[in-house]
């Protein structure tokens, strides 16, 4: 399974491109308002390893590592 | 005059405070939660005087712009009405708290020419979040009303009310059409292209558009120059309409909103750092379910102690008190009592602790815990093909499978539902508790624990068993999901009122439908338990009733198990056990309290009635402790020597005990099933349910008696052959099904 190498909690991400991803999971990525540029950040990583908890724009998603993986990331710098 | 009346539907996304909303509007009780998806299907309600009718439906991120291939929600409620364009207007509500998002379906909404009235939700949380929303400037930019309320408080509900019945008197084909977004100039004219030659509307084309992003052969117009060219710069036309949409949005924001550093996410975190702590979320986890699961059994059993013989008293022994004082006919009488009588006491027994259930149930869910133990539990339960909402259903069904299945709601994707409804009945719950108790406490007093736990382990494999196989033998087609993205609610305190409010509502409903069914199983049973073979009445139920009679015929199909036909009434107990697992000592004790002595016939009086009910709920508040302790000593019933001396052996016993736990629990439960998975799915959790019992109880039997006895085993193969040629018709007809399911599919 592909993984991210950006896995650090608390690190904040500038998300460059989704183009990694099927449509399918890119259009339901769109719908919450996570696109290119937003910052998003790793909160916790659930116990048993997989749903990751990140925050983006104040809300709070889990989503699992393998559509983790499809985000290509910076760290974020002002 | 339009002689119809007006539709109003609530749209946003979830968990903004639809429902919320729709019952401030209408007088109905829809059910409402902190986490997304409470509300699962479109519920109507009656406001305005009458005058329009307000639908709510569930929740969704936005239209969906593209075909999906799975014909099981080919298409969905929202976007069925948006395309026959039903809906008169369209409530859209927002939340205060993430604007940008929501807009995005707004928009949509737009795109697609439908009147829309903008609901900013929570305002009452403005304050607390430092946040200022400009609504003239929003109005300005959609070019609709806005209208700030909280749902909750109940905060701008007239304004709103006038705003839709102004809004309502304008003929909908005169309320103005707004595109808030104009695109790129070249897509622009593809849509104009496109909607002149096909005659079709602007959304109409889009999702044409949108849909040759997922063909395998792109249409000819994908390599026009001025298209292709853009290609380079986004992958897809999806991906370019995503995008400006939301620079438009940004772009208005950024003048509409004023906002301050959030403290928010701090104090959610602060509780998430405990939850989803990599070593102390799974003990929370499993803290928190049965904490809920004990106390909710514990004062539900507390209640029903008070509740049930009071029920009985009223439904049962003073109308069978009257019946005989006025000399009315005896058949007419049981009819009363036994038929209607009894359906009551257990339609409504379920209440209490469904009530407490439901209430722990909304605590969970409102707090916003609910949530963050299906993501704990996720990765375990995807080993099963599960995901972590069934894990919670399943430990809630430990105590009644009736909110265990009810909860089920939780869970997504429909085949998991079935699948975790399938499992469900092997959950030893409550009721099944009691029995092994007295039986355990007359045939193993010495080994009364381990058998309780010998029982429990046995459903529990047996309910993993079923999740394997449902999956492996093809019967439940699964998908990976291919996204897992799931909005965690912030918590919040739960409101009591609301809370109690809600564990009504949803208890009420449910007692109120099953009552339906348990009425007339109750009726009839009644009917066999007093009418002989020969046809005539039997004013004691006895040897020479016909439910007797099918209770004997029954024990040869039972002899596997190790019941012979002088144990009718165990055989009896069985099928009184289909109405509820808590008749199944109170059918014994009867029967096997008129052979150990005659019964008394004359007549008590109403005072002597009421001093044997107060008596009982005393004793039952009483021993209050006992509801609480996980494994109580329960004392041998008067009747158990009598019942002793019947030769009945610990192995036929045992037999009897794993049939218990794992044929089908109650028509409540089926009703239950029927109502979140279907009547076909549940008619094949009976039948798969039974079966298993039968093959685990004379498998136990098998086992027990070596040297093996063939004609048993033979027995237990063509048992074993009919269940799998029974699962292949299903799995044929579920085929067969969604053939024509996809035939008819609009897209
Ligand atoms: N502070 C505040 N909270 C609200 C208000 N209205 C609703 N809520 C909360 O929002 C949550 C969701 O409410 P629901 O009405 O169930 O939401 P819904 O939009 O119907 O959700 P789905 O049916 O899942 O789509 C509840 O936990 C409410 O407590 C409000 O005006 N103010
Ligand atoms: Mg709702």
């Amino acid at each position: 399974m592909p993984e991210n190498k950006h896995m650090h909690i608390g690190v904040a991400y500038r998300i460059l491109s989704l183009n990694n991803m099927r449509l399918v999971q890119r259009t339901a990525l769109y719908t919450r308002g996570i696109i290119p540029g937003k910052k998003v950040a790793i909160q916790h990583i659930s116990p048993l390893g997989d749903p990751l908890i990140i925050t983006i724009d104040h809300q709070t998603l889990a989503i699992s590592r393998e559509m983790w993986a499809g985000f290509e990331l910076e760290e974020w710098s002002e | 005059m339009n002689t119809q009346t007006l539709k109003v539907g609530i749209i946003g996304n979830p968990n903004v405070g639809k429902t919320y909303l729709f019952n401030r509007l209408t007088a109905c009780e829809g059910c409402v939660g902190n986490w997304s998806g409470v509300t699962q299907t479109a519920c109507r309600g009656k406001a305005g005087g009458d005058r329009y009718e307000v639908i709510d439906f569930p929740g969704c991120h936005a239209l969906r712009e593209y075909p999906q291939e799975d014909s099981a929600n080919a298409i969905s409620e929202v976007e069925q009405q948006i395309h026959q364009n039903k809906i008169d207007l369209w409530l859209n509500v927002l939340d205060v708290e993430h604007l940008e998002k929501q807009l995005y379906m707004t928009i949509q909404l737009l795109e697609a020419e439908q009147p829309v009235i903008i609901v900013l939700n929570r305002i009452d949380r403005l304050a607390v979040i430092q946040k200022n929303i400009d609504i003239q400037q929003l109005s300005a930019f959609l070019n609709t009303p806005v209208v700030k309320v909280s749902a909750k408080l109940g905060l701008g509900i007239r304004s709103l009310q006038t705003t839709i019945h102004d809004r309502l008197k304008a003929a909908k084909k005169d309320l103005p059409v707004t595109h808030p977004i104009s695109y790129d100039s070249a897509i622009e004219g593809l849509l104009n292209r496109k909607s002149q030659s096909s005659g079709k509307s602007r959304w109409g084309v889009w999702q044409e558009l949108i849909a040759a992003d997922y063909a395998d052969r792109p249409p000819a117009w994908k390599f026009e120059p001025s298209i292709s060219q853009r290609r380079l710069e986004y992958k897809t036309l999806t991906d370019e309409m995503a995008l400006t949409r939301y620079g438009f949005i940004q772009r208005w924001l950024s003048r509409i909103v004023s906002d301050q550093p959030q403290r928010r996410e701090a104090k959610d975190k602060n509780w998430d750092d405990w939850f989803l702590h990599k070593w102390l979320g799974l003990p929370l986890f499993f803290t928190m379910m049965l904490g809920v699961f004990w106390l909710s059994m514990g004062f539900g059993q507390l209640i029903q102690g008070v509740v049930e013989p009071l029920l009985r008293l009223v439904t049962i022994d003073i109308p069978q008190q009257l019946c005989q004082y006025y000399d009315i006919p005896h058949i007419i009488e049981i009819m009363l009592t036994q038929g209607i009588g009894l359906s009551v006491v257990t339609a409504l027994s379920f209440f209490p602790i469904l009530y407490v259930m439901f209430l722990a149930l909304h605590a969970l869910e409102e707090s916003g815990y609910m949530t963050r133990a299906a993501v704990v539990m996720d990765r375990l339960m995807r080993k099963c093909h599960l995901p972590g909402e069934s894990l919670v259903a399943l430990v809630l069904g430990l105590g009644c499978n009736v909110p265990g299945i009810l909860a089920t709601r939780h869970i997504p994707n429909h085949n998991d539902k079935v699948v975790t409804a399938l499992m469900m009945p092997f959950m030893s719950c409550g009721a099944r508790l009691t029995i092994f108790a007295v039986f355990s406490s007359v045939f193993f007093p010495q080994q009364a624990a381990g058998v309780l736990f010998m029982l429990y382990v046995l459903g529990i494999s047996v309910a993993i068993m079923t999740g394997i196989l449902a999956r492996y033998s093809g019967l439940i087609q699964t998908q990976a999901a291919e996204t897992y993205l799931l909005d965690l609610p912030s918590y919040q305190w739960p409101s009591m009122r609301v809370g109690l409010r809600q564990a009504y509502v949803r208890s009420r409903r449910f007692v109120t439908s099953a009552f339906t069914i348990i009425l007339p199983v109750c009726v009839g049973l009644a009917f066999c338990n007093h009418i002989s073979v020969q046809g005539e009445f039997l004013l004691t139920p006895g040897n020479q009733s016909i439910l007797a009679f099918i209770g004997k015929q029954l024990s040869v199909i039972f002899a596997p198990i190790g019941l012979t036909t002088e144990h009718w009434p165990l055989v009896v107990s069985l099928v009184m056990g289909l109405l509820a697992k808590e008749v199944v000592i109170s059918t014994l004790s009867i029967f096997y309290m008129q052979m150990s002595a005659p019964l008394q016939t004359e007549i008590p009086t109403i005072s002597l009635l009421w001093q044997e009910c107060s008596a009982e709920i005393f004793t039952n508040l009483n021993a209050w402790y006992a509801y609480f302790t996980p494994f109580i000593q329960i004392e041998a019933p008067s009747w158990a020597p009598y019942f002793n001396q019947q030769h009945i052996s610990p192995q036929a016993v045992m037999g009897y005990l794993i049939f218990t736990l794992l044929y089908f629990p109650c028509v409540s439960t089926l009703h239950a099933t029927a109502r979140q998975v279907g009547w076909r799915w549940a008619g094949f959790s009976v039948l798969w349910s039974t079966i298993v019992a039968y093959i685990c109880a004379s498998g136990y039997q098998l086992l027990v008696q070596l040297p093996i006895n063939y004609g048993q085993a033979i027995w237990l193969m063509s048992a074993a052959a009919l269940t799998y040629g029974g699962a292949l018709i299903i799995k044929w007809f579920a085929s067969k099904r969604k053939n024509t399911n996809t035939a008819t599919s609009p897209i």
